[in-house]
Protein backbone atom coordinates (compact mmCIF):
# COMPACT_ATOMS: atom_id res chain seq x y z
CA UNK A 1 0.00 0.00 0.00
CA UNK A 2 2.69 2.30 0.89
CA UNK A 3 4.14 1.91 -2.45
CA UNK A 4 0.90 3.28 -4.20
CA UNK A 5 2.58 7.12 -4.48
CA UNK A 6 5.70 5.90 -5.98
CA UNK A 7 4.32 3.60 -8.37
CA UNK A 8 1.95 7.23 -9.41
CA UNK A 9 5.23 9.18 -9.61
CA UNK A 10 6.86 7.06 -11.58
CA UNK A 11 4.06 6.42 -14.13
CA UNK A 12 3.61 10.25 -14.12
CA UNK A 13 7.16 11.11 -14.88
CA UNK A 14 7.38 8.10 -17.56
CA UNK A 15 4.27 9.17 -19.12
CA UNK A 16 5.70 13.51 -19.27
CA UNK A 17 9.21 12.18 -20.66
CA UNK A 18 7.38 10.01 -23.32
CA UNK A 19 5.20 13.09 -24.05
CA UNK A 20 8.05 15.48 -24.07
CA UNK A 21 10.60 13.08 -26.30
CA UNK A 22 7.23 12.49 -28.77
CA UNK A 23 6.58 16.45 -28.94
CA UNK A 24 10.41 17.51 -29.58
CA UNK A 25 10.86 14.33 -32.39
CA UNK A 26 7.68 16.07 -34.00
CA UNK A 27 8.72 19.39 -33.32
CA UNK A 28 12.22 18.27 -35.08
CA UNK A 29 10.55 16.52 -38.20
CA UNK A 30 8.31 19.39 -38.82
CA UNK A 31 11.41 21.73 -39.02
CA UNK A 32 13.06 19.62 -41.68
CA UNK A 33 9.76 19.22 -43.90
CA UNK A 34 8.42 22.23 -42.88
CA UNK A 35 6.06 22.17 -46.04
CA UNK A 36 4.89 18.57 -46.70
CA UNK A 37 2.23 16.66 -45.17
CA UNK A 38 3.25 13.74 -43.04
CA UNK A 39 1.32 10.99 -41.54
CA UNK A 40 2.98 10.68 -37.62
CA UNK A 41 2.40 7.07 -35.84
CA UNK A 42 1.80 9.92 -33.19
CA UNK A 43 0.72 13.61 -33.45
CA UNK A 44 0.95 16.09 -30.64
CA UNK A 45 1.74 19.14 -32.41
CA UNK A 46 0.07 20.96 -35.50
CA UNK A 47 1.37 23.23 -37.74
CA UNK A 48 -0.03 26.60 -35.81
CA UNK A 49 0.81 25.03 -32.29
CA UNK A 50 3.64 27.47 -31.56
CA UNK A 51 2.15 30.53 -30.62
CA UNK A 52 -1.55 32.18 -31.24
CA UNK A 53 -0.75 35.63 -32.20
CA UNK A 54 -2.89 37.90 -29.95
CA UNK A 55 -5.37 39.99 -31.17
CA UNK A 56 -5.07 37.88 -35.28
CA UNK A 57 -8.36 37.57 -35.81
CA UNK A 58 -7.26 35.50 -39.17
CA UNK A 59 -5.43 33.26 -37.19
CA UNK A 60 -8.57 32.53 -35.01
CA UNK A 61 -10.31 31.88 -38.24
CA UNK A 62 -7.78 29.71 -39.85
CA UNK A 63 -8.44 27.24 -36.40
CA UNK A 64 -12.03 27.53 -36.94
CA UNK A 65 -11.77 26.24 -40.49
CA UNK A 66 -9.09 23.27 -39.00
CA UNK A 67 -12.25 21.89 -36.78
CA UNK A 68 -15.08 22.02 -39.67
CA UNK B 1 -13.39 71.57 -43.51
CA UNK B 2 -15.75 69.06 -42.66
CA UNK B 3 -15.09 65.84 -40.83
CA UNK B 4 -14.80 63.36 -43.53
CA UNK B 5 -11.47 66.17 -45.13
CA UNK B 6 -9.85 65.57 -41.82
CA UNK B 7 -5.86 63.50 -41.15
CA UNK B 8 -7.99 61.41 -39.44
CA UNK B 9 -10.01 60.00 -42.35
CA UNK B 10 -13.50 59.61 -41.72
CA UNK B 11 -15.01 59.35 -38.32
CA UNK B 12 -15.83 55.73 -39.28
CA UNK B 13 -12.49 54.64 -39.93
CA UNK B 14 -11.38 55.81 -37.10
CA UNK B 15 -14.55 54.29 -34.80
CA UNK B 16 -13.62 50.55 -36.34
CA UNK B 17 -9.81 51.39 -35.47
CA UNK B 18 -10.21 52.43 -32.21
CA UNK B 19 -12.71 49.36 -31.77
CA UNK B 20 -10.36 47.28 -32.71
CA UNK B 21 -7.13 48.85 -30.81
CA UNK B 22 -9.15 48.36 -27.70
CA UNK B 23 -10.34 44.84 -28.21
CA UNK B 24 -7.19 43.53 -28.62
CA UNK B 25 -5.67 45.97 -25.64
CA UNK B 26 -8.34 44.76 -23.22
CA UNK B 27 -7.81 40.80 -24.56
CA UNK B 28 -4.37 41.55 -23.59
CA UNK B 29 -5.05 41.99 -20.14
CA UNK B 30 -5.13 46.44 -20.02
CA UNK B 31 -6.75 47.97 -16.79
CA UNK B 32 -9.92 49.68 -17.47
CA UNK B 33 -8.82 53.57 -17.09
CA UNK B 34 -5.57 52.12 -19.41
CA UNK B 35 -7.65 51.18 -21.93
CA UNK B 36 -10.25 54.60 -21.13
CA UNK B 37 -7.18 56.56 -21.43
CA UNK B 38 -5.46 55.48 -24.52
CA UNK B 39 -8.46 55.25 -26.54
CA UNK B 40 -9.45 59.07 -25.66
CA UNK B 41 -6.29 60.09 -26.26
CA UNK B 42 -5.89 58.35 -29.69
CA UNK B 43 -8.98 60.03 -30.63
CA UNK B 44 -8.09 63.34 -29.17
CA UNK B 45 -5.29 63.77 -31.16
CA UNK B 46 -7.61 63.22 -34.33
CA UNK B 47 -9.63 66.31 -32.76
CA UNK B 48 -12.55 63.67 -32.10
CA UNK B 49 -14.00 62.71 -28.72
CA UNK B 50 -14.22 59.30 -27.52
CA UNK B 51 -16.85 56.99 -24.91
CA UNK B 52 -16.12 53.57 -24.41
CA UNK B 53 -18.29 51.25 -22.52
CA UNK B 54 -15.99 48.04 -21.45
CA UNK B 55 -17.97 44.84 -20.50
CA UNK B 56 -15.84 41.66 -20.16
CA UNK B 57 -16.15 40.44 -23.57
CA UNK B 58 -17.14 43.13 -25.63
CA UNK B 59 -16.22 46.40 -26.42
CA UNK B 60 -19.00 49.34 -27.07
CA UNK B 61 -17.45 52.47 -29.01
CA UNK B 62 -18.66 56.07 -29.81
CA UNK B 63 -16.71 58.70 -31.68
CA UNK B 64 -17.70 62.09 -32.07
CA UNK B 65 -16.85 65.10 -33.78
CA UNK B 66 -16.02 68.45 -32.03
CA UNK B 67 -19.11 69.93 -33.19
CA UNK B 68 -21.02 66.71 -31.94
CA UNK B 69 -22.97 66.53 -34.88
CA UNK B 70 -21.43 62.99 -36.47
CA UNK B 71 -21.52 60.01 -34.50
CA UNK B 72 -19.93 56.72 -35.34
CA UNK B 73 -20.86 53.69 -33.09
CA UNK B 74 -18.76 50.14 -32.99
CA UNK B 75 -18.71 47.07 -31.05
CA UNK B 76 -16.00 44.75 -31.05
CA UNK B 77 -16.00 41.30 -29.62
CA UNK B 78 -13.03 41.22 -26.97
CA UNK B 79 -10.55 37.55 -28.67
CA UNK B 80 -10.11 35.36 -26.47
CA UNK B 81 -5.86 36.04 -25.83
CA UNK B 82 -3.09 35.45 -23.50
CA UNK B 83 -1.65 38.10 -21.05
CA UNK B 84 0.91 40.15 -22.98
CA UNK B 85 2.60 43.11 -20.73
CA UNK B 86 4.55 43.21 -23.87
CA UNK B 87 1.98 43.80 -26.59
CA UNK B 88 -0.32 46.21 -23.50
CA UNK B 89 2.89 48.46 -23.68
CA UNK B 90 3.45 48.55 -27.08
CA UNK B 91 -0.29 49.75 -27.51
CA UNK B 92 -0.07 52.15 -25.44
CA UNK B 93 3.32 53.44 -26.70
CA UNK B 94 1.52 53.75 -30.32
CA UNK B 95 -1.57 55.91 -28.70
CA UNK B 96 1.32 58.33 -27.01
CA UNK B 97 3.16 58.34 -30.42
CA UNK B 98 0.00 59.17 -32.12
CA UNK B 99 -0.29 61.84 -29.88
CA UNK B 100 2.92 63.07 -29.91
CA UNK B 101 4.14 62.62 -33.22
CA UNK B 102 0.55 63.44 -35.08
CA UNK B 103 0.61 59.71 -36.96
CA UNK B 104 -1.65 59.74 -39.51
CA UNK B 105 -4.61 57.23 -39.15
CA UNK B 106 -3.18 54.88 -42.18
CA UNK B 107 0.10 54.99 -40.32
CA UNK B 108 -1.23 54.15 -36.78
CA UNK B 109 -3.27 51.58 -38.27
CA UNK B 110 -0.07 49.60 -40.13
CA UNK B 111 2.16 49.97 -36.79
CA UNK B 112 -0.96 48.31 -35.01
CA UNK B 113 -0.81 45.78 -37.40
CA UNK B 114 2.41 45.15 -36.76
CA UNK B 115 2.27 45.17 -33.30
CA UNK B 116 -0.29 42.87 -32.83
CA UNK B 117 1.86 40.32 -35.98
CA UNK B 118 5.53 40.77 -34.04
CA UNK B 119 4.91 41.30 -30.42
CA UNK B 120 3.65 38.24 -29.40
CA UNK B 121 6.07 35.92 -29.98
CA UNK B 122 9.21 37.95 -28.80
CA UNK B 123 10.15 35.35 -26.58
CA UNK B 124 10.61 31.90 -27.31
CA UNK B 125 8.77 29.19 -25.62
CA UNK B 126 12.04 27.84 -23.98
CA UNK B 127 12.91 31.38 -22.59
CA UNK B 128 9.85 31.29 -20.93
CA UNK B 129 9.86 27.85 -19.53
CA UNK B 130 13.21 28.62 -18.19
CA UNK B 131 12.46 32.04 -16.44
CA UNK B 132 8.89 30.64 -15.17
CA UNK B 133 11.01 27.38 -13.54
CA UNK B 134 13.35 29.91 -12.14
CA UNK B 135 11.06 32.50 -11.04
CA UNK B 136 9.05 29.86 -9.11
CA UNK B 137 12.37 28.46 -7.87
CA UNK B 138 12.79 31.51 -6.65
CA UNK B 139 9.75 31.78 -4.62
CA UNK B 140 10.54 28.43 -3.20
CA UNK B 141 13.71 29.72 -1.56
CA UNK B 142 12.10 33.05 -0.35
CA UNK B 143 8.97 30.80 1.55
CA UNK B 144 12.21 29.01 2.85
CA UNK B 145 12.83 26.07 1.37
CA UNK B 146 16.16 24.40 1.02
CA UNK B 147 18.45 23.90 -2.18
CA UNK B 148 17.37 20.79 -2.76
CA UNK B 149 13.24 21.92 -2.39
CA UNK B 150 14.76 24.40 -4.82
CA UNK B 151 15.94 21.94 -7.22
CA UNK B 152 12.81 20.21 -6.90
CA UNK B 153 10.04 22.66 -7.32
CA UNK B 154 12.57 23.97 -10.32
CA UNK B 155 12.09 20.64 -12.16
CA UNK B 156 8.21 20.68 -11.01
CA UNK B 157 7.83 23.90 -12.58
CA UNK B 158 10.00 22.74 -15.76
CA UNK B 159 6.80 19.81 -16.01
CA UNK B 160 4.13 21.72 -15.48
CA UNK B 161 4.78 24.60 -17.78
CA UNK B 162 5.68 22.55 -20.51
CA UNK B 163 2.61 20.92 -20.10
CA UNK B 164 1.03 24.38 -20.18
CA UNK B 165 2.72 25.53 -23.31
CA UNK B 166 1.63 22.08 -24.89
CA UNK B 167 -2.41 22.61 -23.97
CA UNK B 168 -2.75 25.97 -24.46
CA UNK B 169 -0.98 25.38 -27.77
CA UNK B 170 -3.75 22.84 -28.95
CA UNK B 171 -6.14 25.43 -27.14
CA UNK B 172 -7.41 23.49 -24.79
CA UNK B 173 -9.85 25.08 -22.21
CA UNK B 174 -7.85 27.14 -19.86
CA UNK B 175 -9.44 25.66 -16.95
CA UNK B 176 -8.35 21.68 -17.74
CA UNK B 177 -5.09 22.87 -18.75
CA UNK B 178 -4.40 24.41 -14.83
CA UNK B 179 -5.93 21.30 -13.10
CA UNK B 180 -3.57 19.18 -14.81
CA UNK B 181 -0.45 21.42 -14.81
CA UNK B 182 -0.84 21.71 -10.76
CA UNK B 183 -1.76 18.17 -10.86
CA UNK B 184 1.65 17.28 -12.60
CA UNK B 185 3.54 19.90 -11.15
CA UNK B 186 2.45 18.62 -7.30
CA UNK B 187 3.28 15.15 -7.90
CA UNK B 188 6.57 15.82 -9.22
CA UNK B 189 7.29 18.19 -6.48
CA UNK B 190 6.32 15.56 -4.24
CA UNK B 191 9.62 13.88 -4.94
CA UNK B 192 10.90 15.72 -1.93
CA UNK B 193 8.91 13.92 0.84
CA UNK B 194 8.74 10.78 -1.20
CA UNK B 195 12.52 9.63 -1.27
CA UNK B 196 13.74 11.78 1.61
CA UNK B 197 15.56 14.06 -0.41
CA UNK B 198 15.70 17.49 1.74
CA UNK B 199 14.18 19.38 4.70
CA UNK B 200 11.39 21.28 3.34
CA UNK B 201 9.14 19.19 1.72
CA UNK B 202 5.61 20.98 2.38
CA UNK B 203 7.36 24.14 1.42
CA UNK B 204 8.54 22.40 -2.09
CA UNK B 205 5.13 20.71 -2.46
CA UNK B 206 2.95 24.03 -1.79
CA UNK B 207 4.99 26.62 -4.04
CA UNK B 208 5.59 24.30 -6.92
CA UNK B 209 2.30 25.67 -8.41
CA UNK B 210 2.64 29.19 -7.75
CA UNK B 211 3.80 29.93 -11.24
CA UNK B 212 0.09 28.94 -12.03
CA UNK B 213 -1.77 32.11 -9.69
CA UNK B 214 -3.68 34.77 -11.78
CA UNK B 215 -2.07 37.04 -10.04
CA UNK B 216 -2.85 39.72 -13.20
CA UNK B 217 -6.36 39.34 -13.49
CA UNK B 218 -6.53 40.02 -9.76
CA UNK B 219 -4.58 42.59 -9.54
CA UNK B 220 -6.39 44.44 -12.37
CA UNK B 221 -10.08 43.62 -11.00
CA UNK B 222 -8.75 45.11 -7.69
CA UNK B 223 -7.54 48.41 -10.06
CA UNK B 224 -10.71 48.03 -12.30
CA UNK B 225 -13.01 48.30 -8.73
CA UNK B 226 -10.88 51.44 -7.78
CA UNK B 227 -11.80 53.25 -10.52
CA UNK B 228 -15.43 52.14 -10.29
CA UNK B 229 -15.24 49.55 -13.35
CA UNK B 230 -17.71 47.00 -11.28
CA UNK B 231 -18.39 44.46 -13.98
CA UNK B 232 -14.95 44.47 -15.40
CA UNK B 233 -13.82 44.35 -11.68
CA UNK B 234 -16.26 41.79 -10.74
CA UNK B 235 -15.91 39.27 -14.11
CA UNK B 236 -12.23 39.43 -13.77
CA UNK B 237 -12.25 38.13 -10.43
CA UNK B 238 -14.53 35.50 -10.96
CA UNK B 239 -12.00 34.47 -13.55
CA UNK B 240 -9.20 34.60 -11.38
CA UNK B 241 -11.52 32.64 -8.16
CA UNK B 242 -12.08 29.94 -11.17
CA UNK B 243 -8.83 29.57 -11.69
CA UNK B 244 -7.75 29.56 -8.67
CA UNK B 245 -10.08 26.69 -7.64
CA UNK B 246 -8.58 24.70 -10.63
CA UNK B 247 -5.26 25.20 -9.11
CA UNK B 248 -6.60 23.80 -5.54
CA UNK B 249 -8.09 20.77 -7.28
CA UNK B 250 -5.27 20.16 -8.93
CA UNK B 251 -2.94 20.64 -6.14
CA UNK B 252 -5.55 19.01 -3.75
CA UNK B 253 -5.62 15.75 -6.53
CA UNK B 254 -1.66 15.78 -6.44
CA UNK B 255 -1.34 15.93 -3.22
CA UNK B 256 -3.91 13.10 -2.21
CA UNK B 257 -2.54 10.57 -4.79
CA UNK B 258 1.28 11.38 -3.06
CA UNK B 259 -0.29 10.66 0.39
CA UNK B 260 0.83 13.90 1.80
CA UNK B 261 -0.32 16.70 3.64
CA UNK B 262 -3.69 17.06 4.66
CA UNK B 263 -5.17 13.62 3.10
Amino acid sequence: MTMTPIIIWTAIVALLLVIITADIIVRHRHSRHEHSRRIRPIDLATEREEFFITGDRLAAQEDDDDDF
Amino acid sequence: MTSETTSAGTPRRLCLFLAHYSAVLLGCGATCIRLTKNVERIAASFGYRAEITIMPRHVHLSVTDSQGTDVVTAIESVPQTGISFALNTELSRLSWATADSGLSLEECSRQFDDIVRTTGSRHSRTTELLLASAANAAFCRLFGGDAIAMAVVLAATMAGYYIKQLMLGRHIDLRLTVIVCAFVSSVISAADSLFSLGTTPAIALGTSVLYLVPGIPFLNSFSDLLYRHYICAFSRFVDAVVLTCCLSAGLCAGMAAMNSGMF
